[in-house]
């Protein structure tokens, strides 16, 4: 192989690793968004209000609205409190959009339990991770596990 | 509208409950893979009365002539009633009836209607989604996810279509936390993270790894919390004139302790973050007490707050600094300060006031008892630096000589921004017009922009300390006292801003 093609070979190849990471970079951006509209739909949800569609499945939302039925029946509703921030990971193969990815995403919950009679009732303090399996085309999760973070010396 | 020659189908839910009835109802028109031919809807009256009852028959013909198309199979999905299967016999349609027992099941022998065992609306779905594949209405996905889901239920083997049984209760009146009913929901033995998933590394790939990103959360959290229930007008009216005024910092300080400088600073900091929420802001607080950093024990603030001192920190060697903690109330940022901390410059305060103003329409100082003065120590400096950059200044007052005392020496300070007296009106009759008290209080509004009454309610803010929620909420006088102390900083001159 000549230094020329070789040469050229190289350039071609950077570019299409760039093209790749171009992509790869588009598909986090619209996760990303995803679970922020997911994390917005679930404190809609727990604020006894309509999740707004789009972000979740509709089998997955009706699962969802299903569980918290008992905690909204009683009159009860919270104020959202998730944190300022979210810790988000995102595993999976990105440019294959046949195949949902894994997101996880730990938050804070300070929420606040405003009871029926009105009266305010802080929530535990503890720190919730989402597991959420998105599918990419269109991004949308289609199940979700919600479990409690324990700390690492428990 | 169906148009052309392929069978329709009008779904008819007559779930009795409502939150069942609609739930499903918008799910199975929701997952529908053929809407030019399915019709989903709700009739005013459901369950046994849409077939027995006489007196509403007029009603749902009218209903009914508007809102199925002529050429429709009508679809029935309806809860077990012990007089229904008399109904069914001669229906032109298709019948689902959601039953809890063999027994209430044996009353269909006969009929043609699909008897469904249910634990939850979502097995009507499975079975009537599962029966419409052939037809068309819904994928062959659509129905094979919901009848997993459907299975995945537990069965809490008691009457009623609550989904997953209560858990997480907390105490005696108090329901199941939301976010348990969502972890049992998700059942332990569930692990949907694919053991053949493949990662990719950020720069191209196939090897196992993961993306790691910070998530932003609080433009959602805010517009929720300001649907929430509560006192919205006055709270947008207040919020509306903060925001408007322009970030503000109050310094709340005494040149005594003891009279209840950190529980006004922690109320009107709660009532105005509140009221920020409604418009997507939020207020601060700031622990700049050096000398006594414990005080904030009534704001259950975590141990691992971060402390004024690490923003400072992080200010000086110009990091990001770390974000703060809230408090139990949504929309007020807390920062405490560390027992460690010594004295602070009037450079570092001024890091950490630029660093607030760009980012709260509310600042509110609790500072130490001192009078400011940059040379008589560091609580006195830190007081006086902070003063500089005040905007309002709020000095509390208890009915007694040494207190109004204090307060009178705090405003013959120089340059010292708009005073706002909060005074603890007290309990008995005797002390609250006592003649020396009205002289006192006279010289004090004569010198003070203005003052606002605060009763004195010592023993629910205690309460409130030992229950570990803000003292606003278990006192409405309390509460209205420090919204009035709010409105008074929302409408106080700026000619102090620097």
């Amino acid at each position: 192989m000549t230094p020329a093609l070789s040469a050229l070979l190289r350039g071609a190849l950077r570019l299409d690793r760039g093209a790749d990471h171009a992509q790869r970079e588009q598909c986090l951006e619209a996760i990303r968004d995803c679970v922020e509209r997911f994390a917005y739909a679930l404190s809609m949800m727990i604020a006894g209000h309509d999740a707004p569609a789009g972000a979740i499945d509709p089998l997955l939302l009706a699962r969802m609205q299903g569980a918290l039925r008992p905690f909204l029946a009683r009159g009860d509703v919270m104020r959202p409190d998730f944190g300022a921030f979210g810790d988000l990971r995102v595993e999976g193969a990105l440019l294959d959009a046949g195949e949902p990815v894994l997101a996880v995403l730990e938050f804070d919950d300070r929420c606040v339990r405003e009871a029926a009679d009105g009266s305010l009732v802080p929530a535990r303090l503890r720190r919730l991770r989402l597991t959420m399996r998105v599918e990419l085309d269109p991004v949308t999760v289609i199940d979700c596990v919600v479990a409690e973070v324990l700390p690492r010396s428990a | 509208m169906l148009t052309d020659r392929r069978t329709a189908h009008a779904i008819v839910v007559l779930l009795d409950e409502d939150a069942d009835a609609e739930a499903l109802a918008r799910m199975l028109g929701d997952l529908s893979a053929d809407e030019a031919h399915t019709v989903v809807c709700l009739p005013p009256v459901r369950g046994m009365a849409f077939f027995a009852d006489a007196t509403v028959q007029r009603q749902l013909d009218a209903w009914w002539a508007a809102r199925i198309p002529t050429a429709a199979i009508p679809v029935f999905v309806v809860d077990h009633h012990p007089d229904l299967a008399q109904w069914l016999g001669g229906l032109d349609a298709s019948c689902y009836v959601g039953v809890r027992s063999e027994a209430d099941a044996s009353a269909y022998q006969g009929t043609e209607a699909h008897v469904v065992v249910i634990r939850s609306p979502l097995d009507y779905a499975a079975a009537l989604m599962n029966d419409l594949v052939e037809s068309g209405v819904y994928g062959q996905t659509e129905a094979h996810r919901m009848r997993s889901l459907a299975a995945s239920i537990p069965d809490r083997g008691g009457p009623g279509l609550d989904m997953v049984p209560r858990v997480g209760q907390v105490g005696a009146g108090i329901g199941p936390d939301p976010f348990d009913l969502l972890i049992a929901m998700s059942a332990p033995d569930r692990n949907i993270a694919s053991p053949s998933r493949r990662t990719v590394t950020p720069d191209g790939g196939d090897a196992p790894a993961s993306v790691r990103r910070g998530l932003r959360l609080p433009a959602w959290t805010r517009r929720v919390a300001s649907l929430a229930k509560r006192d919205d007008v006055a709270d947008r009216e207040l919020a509306t004139a903060l925001v408007t005024r322009g970030s503000t910092i109050v310094a709340v300080g005494s040149r005594k302790g003891g009279v209840g400088k950190t529980s006004h600073a922690a109320g009107v900091a709660i009532v105005a973050g509140a009221a920020l929420d409604s418009v997507g802001r939020c207020a601060a607080i700031v622990d700049a007490n050096i000398a006594n950093p414990d005080a904030w024990g009534q704001l259950n603030l975590p141990p691992e707050a971060a402390t004024v001192r690490d923003v400072i920190a992080a200010l000086a060697v110009n990091r990001e600094p770390p974000r703060p903690v809230h408090a139990s109330t949504p929309a007020l940022a807390c920062f405490p300060e560390s027992r460690e901390a010594s004295e602070y410059s009037r450079t570092e305060i001024g890091m950490i006031v630029a660093h607030l103003r760009a980012r709260y329409p509310l600042i509110v100082v609790d500072m130490s008892n001192r009078l400011p003065d940059p040379t008589a120590g560091p609580e006195a400096a830190a007081a006086a630096f902070w003063l500089e950059h005040a905007d309002v200044l709020v000095l509390p007052s208890a009915a007694s000589k040494q207190d109004f005392n204090g307060v009178l020496d705090y405003l013959e300070v120089r340059d010292i921004p708009p005073a706002i007296v909060a005074s603890l009106v007290p309990r008995t009759r005797r002390n609250r017009e006592h003649p020396l008290a009205k002289r006192y209080m006279a010289a004090i509004a004569q010198r003070a922009y203005r003052v606002v009454d605060i009763p004195d309610e010592a023993e629910r803010v205690r309460y409130a300390g030992m229950e570990g929620v803000p003292v606003e909420t278990v006192s409405g006088a309390l509460k209205a006292a420090y919204r009035e102390l709010a409105e008074a900083i929302a409408a106080a001159p700026d000619s102090k801003r620097r």
